[in-house]
C-alpha cells in the first residue's frame, strides 16, 4: 500500500464533509489518557517500594546486630539492647486466640446463614449489618472491647489481659470470616447437597459430612487473610489498655523449682501482653533515632509474619484449587 | 422432619433399618440454635458499640454542656481549665481525610479504569495484586513511612512543615485507602455490561471516550459508594495520622501544622491509663460516639445514592 | 453465487474476498464471499455458532476488542479494504453504525444518547436538529419528544431498540448493521422495527442477523444462509452455504442444507 492519507476510505457524497472526526487529535489524548492512568496504578507501586526501601535500610543492620539477640531480648529502656521477644510472643499467642474464638463462631455463624435460613430475613438483616460493620472504625471496636471485655467481663477475661486482646481482634474479624465462610460454602455445588439428602441425610449430616470438607480451603484462605489484617492493627488493642513495655511472657507454660513444666492456661489468659504494632507504635513515638531503627527492625518481623500467613492462604489455596468441583 | 414422614410400615424388611431418627433430630436442631446464636453476634456487636459508646456519652453531656461540645474552638480537656470544642479535633480528621482523598481518590479512579480498560489480561493478574498488597500494610508501618520518610523528604521543598504535619499524614493515608477504592471502583467499572462499551465503540469512539462518557456514568454509583467507603476508612484510621500528625489540637486548615484527629485523641488518652470514673475516661467516648456517627453518616449516605442512582441493567 | 447476483440491477457497497476469522487458533468462520448490494436489506441466517454474527462484526471491525481475533482475506467497502493498515476502525465504525441485540442505551439522557455519538465524531450541524431528526426517522420523536431530559432508561424495551437505531442514524452511516435486533423484544416492538427498517432502506444498505426465519422472509431482499461444520480438530467452524435473493433461498435453494434449515428441519 501507497496510501499515504490518513483516511484513505472513499469520501462521503455531500461537501463540506459534516463530520470532522479529528481523529489524530484523538488518538494522541487516548494515549495521554492511557498513560496517565498507567502512571496512576505504578505510583501506588513506588510508593510501596519506597516504603519496603526505607524500613529495610533502617531496620536490616539493627536486626543483624548481635543477631538472633533482637528476637530474644526484652524491649528496654536502653535502644541499643532492646528486643521484640515479649510482642513477638504476645502477637503469636493473640494470634491463636483470635483463631480458636473467631473460626468456630464465623464459620458457624456462616453455616447458618447460608444452609439453614437462606433468604431469611434474618439473613437479610445481618447481610446489611455486616457491611455497616465494614465501615466503623477499628478503634470504635476498642472502645466497645474496653467496656465489654475489660470492665464489664473483668472476673472471665482478667481485664487487660491476652483473651481480651484476642476477643477484641475475634470481633474484629467476626464478619470477615462470616463472608468469607459464606462464599465458600456458596461455591459448593447443590447437587453434592442433593446427592446427600438423596440417601436421606439430614441437612446438617450433609453439611458436616459433605459440603464443610470441599469448602474448607476457601473457608481457611479467607480466615487467614482476615486474621493477616487482624494482626497489624494496633490501635483498638491501644484501648483495651495492652501495655508497651512488658518484660515477662505470658505464663501459659512455667517451670516449677524442682524442674516440673506447669501448664496454667488460665494464668497465661489473664497475663497483660503488648504485640508487634502496638511496640514498634511505641519505639516510632520516641525520639531517639536508635528506637527508630529498632522500629524499622521490629517492623520486618511485624512483614516476615504477616507474609507467612499470605504464602499459607496462598498455598491452601493452590493446593486445593485443582480438585475443585 | 421430612425423613420421619416415611414410617417404618412402609418398608419391606423395617428391622433391618434404624436409623437414630431423633438423635440426628436433636443434633440438628441444636446445632440450628448454636449456628443461629453465633450468627446474631454480628447483631450484637453493632448493638454493642451502640450501647457501650451511648452511656458513657451521656454521662459526659452531664457535666459538660452538649452546646460547649460543638460550638468551642478549643480543645483542652487535659488542662487545669479545660475546654471541649470537639470541633478542632473534626478538624484535624477533616484536614487529613481530605488530602488523603485528594490523593486516593484521583489515583484509584484512574487504576482502576487502567486495570478494567487498558491492562492486559496478563498485566492485570500481576497489578492488582501488587496493588492489593498496600491494603495488608499495617498501619503502623504506613506512619512509620510518614514520620521518618515523606516529612523529611518534604521539609526541604515546604518551607514551615514541622515534624508532625497534617500534610506527610494525609499523604500516606491516602496511599492506604488507595486500594479500597481502586478494588471497589474496579469491581464497578468491570461489572458494566460489555455491550454498552460496544454500543459506544460502534458509533466511533475511542476508548477513553468511551470510559469518560458510557462506563464511569453507568458505574457511577459503585464509584462513589468506593469513595465513601475510603473515607469512612480515612477518617478511622488511627496511627498513620497519630504517628505522624502528632497530638496537638489546633483548629487549622494549614496542613503544614500538626493537628490532633479523634482517634489520635482516642489512642492519647487510652495511653494515659485515665481512672474509669473520671471525666477524661468518658471524654473518650463522647469523641468515639462523634466518630461513630460520622461514618454511619457516610454510610447512610452511600447508602442512599447507590440505591438512587444504580443503573439497573439485566 | 457472483452470476445469479448480477442479474439484479444494483451496486455493491461491501464486498467480502476470501475472509476467515480466527479467534485464537480456532477457526470460526471460513472463506467467506459475498456481495452486499446497496440500499437493500441482506439477511444473515444460519443456526447458532455459524459464523453470521462474526461476519457482522468485521463490518466494522467491532471483533478487534477481541483479544485473540484475526481476520484474513478482504472486506471491500467503496473497493477499499477495510482491513488496510492505513484504514481507521474508528472511521469505519463513524460509516458503518450498528443496533445489539440487547437495547443497549447509555446512562444517559434520550437527547445525550443520540448527541453523543454526533459530538465526539465532530458533527459540523445542528446537534438540536440532528436529535429531532433522528429521533424522526426512528419512529420515536412523538413518544418522547417531551421527555428527552428523561434517561434512556427510562423507556420501554421496544422504546429503547429505537432509542438505539436513532442513536446509530444520528451518526449518518452509509450501512446499518442490526445484530438480531429484535430477539430481546416483543411481537408489536418487533412489527414496528420491521416497518421502520423498510423505511430505512432508502436511504441505508441494511445487513441484519436473524434466528427469526419469517423475519428474514419478510423484511429483506437478499437473504444468506450460513452452517458450521465439524473439523478435525473437533471444532465446529462456519461458512457460507448459499447466498441470494430472498424468494430463492427460501423457496428454490440449491443446497439441500438451505432446504432444512429454512423448511425448519432443524437449527
Amino acid at each position: 500500500m501507497t496510501m499515504i492519507d490518513s483516511n484513505p476510505l472513499p469520501p462521503e457524497e455531500g461537501q463540506p464533509p459534516r463530520y470532522k472526526p479529528a481523529l489524530k487529535r484523538r488518538y494522541q489524548f487516548d494515549r495521554v489518557y492511557a498513560t496517565v492512568a498507567l502512571i496512576a496504578t505504578l505510583l501506588g507501586l513506588l510508593v510501596l517500594l519506597l516504603l519496603l526501601f526505607d524500613v529495610f535500610r533502617d531496620g536490616l543492620p539493627r536486626l543483624a546486630l548481635n543477631f538472633p539477640d533482637f528476637l530474644t531480648s526484652f524491649p528496654s529502656r536502653r535502644p541499643l539492647r532492646a528486643g521484640i521477644l515479649s510482642p513477638l510472643i504476645g502477637t503469636l499467642w493473640v494470634l491463636v486466640l483470635t483463631m480458636l474464638i473467631s473460626i468456630p463462631i464465623g464459620v458457624g455463624a456462616g453455616i447458618f446463614l447460608e444452609e439453614f435460613a437462606t433468604e431469611s430475613l434474618l439473613a437479610k438483616i445481618i447481610e446489611v449489618n455486616i457491611g455497616n460493620l465494614a465501615a466503623v472504625p477499628t478503634i470504635i471496636y476498642g472502645l466497645l472491647a474496653l467496656q465489654v471485655f475489660v470492665r464489664l467481663m473483668e472476673p472471665i477475661t482478667g481485664g487487660r489481659s491476652i483473651l481480651s486482646g484476642g476477643l477484641t481482634l475475634a470481633l474484629l474479624v467476626l464478619p470477615v470470616v462470616i463472608v468469607a465462610t459464606r462464599e465458600a460454602l456458596r461455591a459448593v455445588p447443590d447437587s453434592i447437597r442433593q446427592a446427600g439428602y438423596a440417601i436421606g441425610t439430614t441437612r446438617w449430616q450433609v453439611v458436616r459430612d459433605h459440603v464443610l470438607p470441599i469448602a474448607s480451603p476457601g473457608v481457611f484462605t479467607g480466615v487467614i487473610l482476615a486474621l493477616s489484617r487482624a494482626i497489624g492493627q494496633a490501635a483498638p488493642l491501644i484501648t483495651i489498655g495492652a501495655l508497651t513495655f512488658i518484660a515477662f511472657l505470658p505464663p501459659f507454660i512455667t517451670i516449677s523449682e524442682n524442674g516440673v513444666p506447669q501448664i496454667q492456661i488460665i494464668d497465661g489468659l489473664h497475663s497483660s501482653f503488648t504485640v508487634l504494632p502496638i511496640q514498634v507504635y511505641n519505639w516510632v513515638s520516641r525520639p531517639q533515632p536508635e528506637f527508630h531503627n529498632a522500629a524499622a527492625a521490629g517492623i520486618i518481623v511485624l512483614m516476615i509474619v504477616l507474609l507467612l500467613m499470605n504464602a499459607t492462604a496462598i498455598y491452601l489455596r493452590n493446593r486445593f484449587q485443582q480438585t475443585r468441583y | 422432619m421430612r425423613d420421619s414422614v416415611v414410617s417404618s410400615k412402609q418398608v419391606a424388611d423395617s428391622g433391618l433399618w434404624r436409623p437414630k431418627r431423633s438423635l440426628s433430630r436433636w443434633s440438628e436442631w441444636i446445632v440450628k440454635i448454636v449456628f443461629g446464636m453465633f450468627a446474631l453476634i454480628s447483631i450484637a456487636t453493632t448493638a454493642g458499640i451502640i450501647f457501650s459508646l451511648i452511656f458513657e456519652t451521656i454521662e459526659f453531656f452531664r457535666e459538660v454542656p452538649m452546646w460547649r461540645f460543638l460550638t468551642d474552638t478549643q480543645w483542652t480537656p487535659l488542662f487545669t481549665n479545660p475546654q471541649y470544642g470537639v470541633i478542632v479535633l473534626i478538624c484535624g480528621t477533616f484536614l487529613t481525610s481530605a488530602i488523603a482523598l485528594l490523593v486516593a481518590m484521583p489515583l484509584g479512579l484512574m487504576a482502576a479504569i487502567y486495570l478494567s480498560e487498558y491492562a492486559s489480561f496478563r498485566v492485570r493478574r500481576w497489578l492488582k495484586p501488587a496493588l492489593e498488597i498496600l491494603a495488608g500494610i499495617p498501619s503502623v508501618v504506613y506512619g512509620y513511612f510518614a514520620l521518618l520518610f515523606i516529612t523529611p523528604l518534604l521539609q526541604p521543598l515546604i518551607p514551615g512543615l514541622q515534624t508532625f504535619n497534617a500534610l506527610s499524614a494525609g499523604l500516606i493515608l491516602g496511599i492506604a485507602i488507595l486500594p479500597t477504592i481502586a478494588s471497589l471502583s474496579e469491581d464497578a467499572i468491570y461489572a458494566v455490561p460489555q455491550n454498552l462499551r460496544q454500543g459506544s465503540y460502534a458509533l466511533g469512539a475511542m476508548r477513553w471516550e468511551t470510559v469518560q462518557n458510557v462506563v464511569i456514568p453507568a458505574a457511577l454509583s459503585g464509584i462513589v459508594a468506593s469513595c465513601v467507603l475510603g473515607v469512612a476508612r480515612a477518617v478511622g484510621e488511627t496511627l498513620i495520622v497519630t504517628i505522624a500528625a502528632g497530638q496537638n489540637p489546633r483548629l487549622t486548615l494549614d496542613p503544614r501544622s500538626s493537628v490532633q484527629t479523634m482517634t489520635a485523641f482516642i489512642v492519647q488518652v487510652s495511653q494515659g491509663d485515665a481512672p474509669t470514673q473520671s471525666l477524661e475516661f468518658k471524654t473518650i467516648f463522647a469523641v468515639g460516639m462523634t466518630l461513630f456517627g460520622i461514618t454511619l453518616v457516610l454510610n447512610i449516605f452511600s447508602f442512599w445514592f447507590v440505591n438512587r442512582f444504580r443503573e439497573k441493567y439485566e | 453465487m457472483q452470476s445469479e447476483l448480477s442479474a439484479v440491477v444494483h451496486t455493491d457497497i461491501l464486498q467480502v474476498e476470501d475472509l476467515s476469522v480466527y479467534y485464537g487458533s480456532f477457526l470460526a468462520l471460513r472463506d467467506v464471499y459475498l456481495s452486499i448490494p446497496q440500499q437493500k436489506i441482506t439477511a444473515f441466517i444460519g443456526p447458532s455458532g455459524c459464523g453470521k454474527s462474526t461476519l457482522l462484526r468485521c463490518f466494522n471491525r467491532l471483533n478487534d476488542f477481541v483479544t485473540g481475533a484475526r481476520v484474513e482475506g478482504r472486506i471491500l467497502f467503496h473497493g477499499m479494504n477495510l482491513y488496510d493498515p492505513n484504514v481507521d476502525p474508528v472511521d469505519v465504525r463513524r460509516r458503518i453504525g450498528m443496533v445489539f441485540q440487547k437495547p443497549n442505551p447509555f446512562p444517559k439522557s434520550i437527547y445525550e444518547n443520540i448527541a453523543y455519538g454526533a459530538r465526539i465524531n465532530g458533527y459540523q450541524g445542528n446537534i438540536d436538529e440532528l436529535v429531532e431528526r433522528s429521533l424522526r426517522d426512528a419512529a420515536l420523536w412523538d413518544e418522547v419528544k417531551d421527555k428527552l431530559k428523561q434517561s434512556g432508561l427510562s423507556l420501554s424495551g421496544g422504546q429503547q431498540q429505537r432509542l438505539c437505531i436513532a442513536r446509530a442514524l444520528a451518526i449518518e452511516p452509509e450501512v446499518l448493521l442490526m445484530d438480531e435486533p429484535c430477539s430481546a423484544l416483543d411481537p408489536i416492538s418487533t412489527q414496528r422495527i420491521e416497518e421502520l427498517m423498510s423505511h430505512l432502506k432508502e436511504r441505508y444498505t441494511i445487513i441484519i442477523v436473524t434466528h427469526n426465519m419469517q423475519q428474514a422472509a419478510r423484511t429483506s431482499d437478499f437473504t444468506a444462509f450460513f452452517n458450521a461444520q465439524h473439523m478435525e480438530t473437533g471444532e465446529r467452524s462456519g461458512f457460507l452455504v448459499e447466498y441470494g435473493l430472498t424468494e430463492m433461498i427460501f423457496e428454490s435453494p440449491k443446497q439441500e442444507s438451505t432446504q432444512d434449515y429454512v423448511s425448519g428441519r432443524f437449527g
